[in-house]
């Protein structure tokens, strides 16, 4: 069983690099010997290639979903209107089309999104302090939700 | 005359990198405005820098674009490196010209099969694309994921490079590694092969439009043969060359009313960078292989038809991979020298110009004598193309006003998509609906 966690945004863009932070920050803790962490920053459709060779896929990527800034939701692709694909593309090959493109040319991995709604994607190397205060609790259920994951697969 | 009055707004042009809208107004016939309005709030990465140390700023520009992370490290290493008075080796130079191969290819595959191909099939975009030709998208990724893993292989990841820095790699590649990638390069030729196939099955799609401009790319220097993607001088179609260092004289930066992105030109209203400028500024130094391709998919130098910029690509990739190939043969020989890359920072300016897949890319410092940035410019492809969009749309509009608004609309933003823009410098939010 191998599990990709992946971290998603552009760390020049202050929130808009939460995923890819939070990420950073678990190469501190404990993890199981089947998870792969990945800086995946701003990458596009070459994120397919990981994700169709991986069993389990946790992807953490800031996302504007509708609630305060700061929160944070977990959710499965299930659970998403197809709106998420509007027109398919507006940032060349983006997440949801890429997604959609490996259901249709392979066979996708069980995935989790963990979102973090953001506050401000303006440029900046540092994330807001809506997100900042609650860093640690971002860490520690992006660290569980792993180890639930990767509990749920081994039985 | 005609009377037609059309009202055209495109909100964000679909299959780019970024946000942009065209718009188009015409009133009794005639074109009012045409213009490509980028609305993403400009990006001020370059006051980002200010303070920088030496040894941080390729990590942080390559931060800037997904798509063009080496080039963009690969640029500011360069101006590092002449602000510092540094010479890398010819080994460390022949890695860095895979690096970019690697990517050239990554971006040129991504661009042409992805962004475009569904504009010549006739559908919406790659989803559909993948359902009615799976071969081809499967064929695509499977190519991209070659040149992923070139790049992978020397800098240690596919995206942002980790160890290419100023005068060396913090940690250089095995010979086996190299051969590796050569041996994928050498089997995918056979892919690409199939793929032009594709491209000429359906290119009496492309557009016939003819407007010349002038080209800028990197021209050879010191009477090189090489076709320039690392190392040259800037060299103008107008027959005019620059040293990188000398760009402002080529840029000549300057605001329209329509855009917070700037716009460039140099001696005639725009000029274009790009595949297609350095198709028709460097068509002599292409291998036989590429001009090969050019010749069946009925591209000569030099072409105005901005359309044809995808069949520049392709050829380019044949260039490229055959080229890789063959450096990587003269790399694996010589074999793999471990070298000390320390080097003593100091006060200086310098400029680097390389070739990413979108253009010449110039990135511009003035260190301190702590080695610390104190002033930082970059001007990437896309901001030299924009005015050249514009201009492109100024004479095509009125050709195809007896078209149906919706086609109107399409050809607009084919005629946007064909240039490759990256407008936004890569943001990746995701935004989600739930049911």
């Amino acid at each position: 069983m191998s599990m990709l966690v992946v971290g998603l945004g552009n760390i020049l863009l202050s929130d808009e690099g939460i995923g890819v932070h939070i990420v950073n920050a678990l190469r501190n803790r404990p993890l199981p010997p089947s998870v792969t962490l990945m800086d995946g920053a701003t990458i596009g459709v070459d994120l397919l290639d990981d994700i169709l060779s991986s069993d389990r896929v946790i992807i953490v990527d800031s996302a504007r979903m509708g609630m305060s800034a700061g929160e944070h939701r977990t959710f499965t692709l299930t659970g998403v209107e197809d709106s998420m694909f509007p027109n398919y593309s507006l940032h060349d090959i983006s997440l949801p089309e890429t997604l959609k493109l490996g259901e249709i040319v392979g066979s996708l991995p069980p995935i989790i999104i963990v979102g973090i709604e953001p506050s401000s994607i303006e440029p900046g190397t540092t994330v807001t302090d809506a997100l900042s205060t609650r860093f640690n609790d971002y860490v520690e259920h992006v660290w569980q939700t792993i180890l639930d994951f990767n509990e749920e697969a081994v039985n | 005359m005609s009377s037609k009055n059309i009202d055209l707004h495109v909100h964000h042009v679909t299959r780019v990198e970024g946000h942009g809208d065209v718009l188009l107004n015409v009133a009794d016939g005639k074109v009012e405005h045409v213009s490509l309005n980028i609305v993403e709030a400009p990006r001020f990465f370059e006051g980002m820098l200010k303070g920088r140390a030496h040894y941080e700023v390729r990590e942080i520009v390559s931060r800037i674009c997904g798509i063009c992370a080496c080039g963009h490290s690969l640029s500011s290493i360069r101006a590092s490196e002449a602000a510092l008075g540094v010479e890398p080796s010819h080994q460390v130079v022949d890695l860095r010209k895979l690096v970019l191969s690697a990517e050239n290819l990554s971006s040129h595959y991504l661009h042409i099969f992805f962004l475009v191909a569904p504009d010549l099939f006739g559908v919406d975009s790659v989803i559909p694309l993948a359902t009615s030709h799976k071969d081809v998208v499967v064929k695509a990724l499977k190519l991209k994921k070659v040149a992923n893993k070139m790049s992978d292989s020397i800098v240690g990841r596919h995206t942002h490079p980790i160890c290419m820095d100023i005068k060396g790699f913090s940690k250089l590649p095995t010979v086996e590694k190299l051969k590796d990638i050569q041996r994928q390069l050498r089997d995918s030729i056979s892919d690409i092969e199939f793929m032009i196939d594709v491209v000429a099955s359906v290119a009496g799609n492309i557009p016939d439009f003819t407007r010349e401009t002038e080209y800028v790319s990197l021209g050879p220097i010191n009477g090189s043969k090489e076709y320039p993607f690392y190392d040259g001088v800037i060299k103008s179609s107008e027959g005019i060359t620059y040293y990188p260092a000398d760009y402002k004289k080529v840029t000549n930066e300057f605001i329209t009313p329509d855009s917070t992105a700037k716009h460039t030109r140099h001696k005639r209203d725009s000029y274009m960078v790009g595949a297609m400028a350095r198709f028709n500024n460097n068509y002599d130094l292409l291998r036989p292989e590429a001009k090969a391709v050019a010749e069946k998919l009925g591209m000569k130098a030099p072409c105005h038809n901005p359309f044809m910029i995808t069949i520049a690509q392709l050829v380019e990739t044949v260039h490229i991979t055959h080229d890789a190939i063959e450096l990587l043969d003269s790399l694996i020989n010589r074999g793999i020298v471990p070298e000390d890359y320390s080097y003593t920072p100091k006060a200086g300016k310098g400029a680097g110009a390389v070739e990413v897949p979108r253009g010449i890319l110039f990135h511009n410092y003035t260190y301190n004598t702590h080695g610390r940035i104190e002033e930082a410019d970059a001007v990437i492809p896309t901001t030299q193309n924009l005015e050249n969009i514009d201009q492109d749309m100024r004479v095509l509009t009125p050709t195809i006003l007896d078209k149906p608004k919706e086609e109107i609309s399409l050809l607009l933003q084919m005629l946007v998509r064909a240039y490759d823009p990256c407008i936004s410098c890569s943001t990746h939010q995701l935004n989600v609906r739930f049911a």
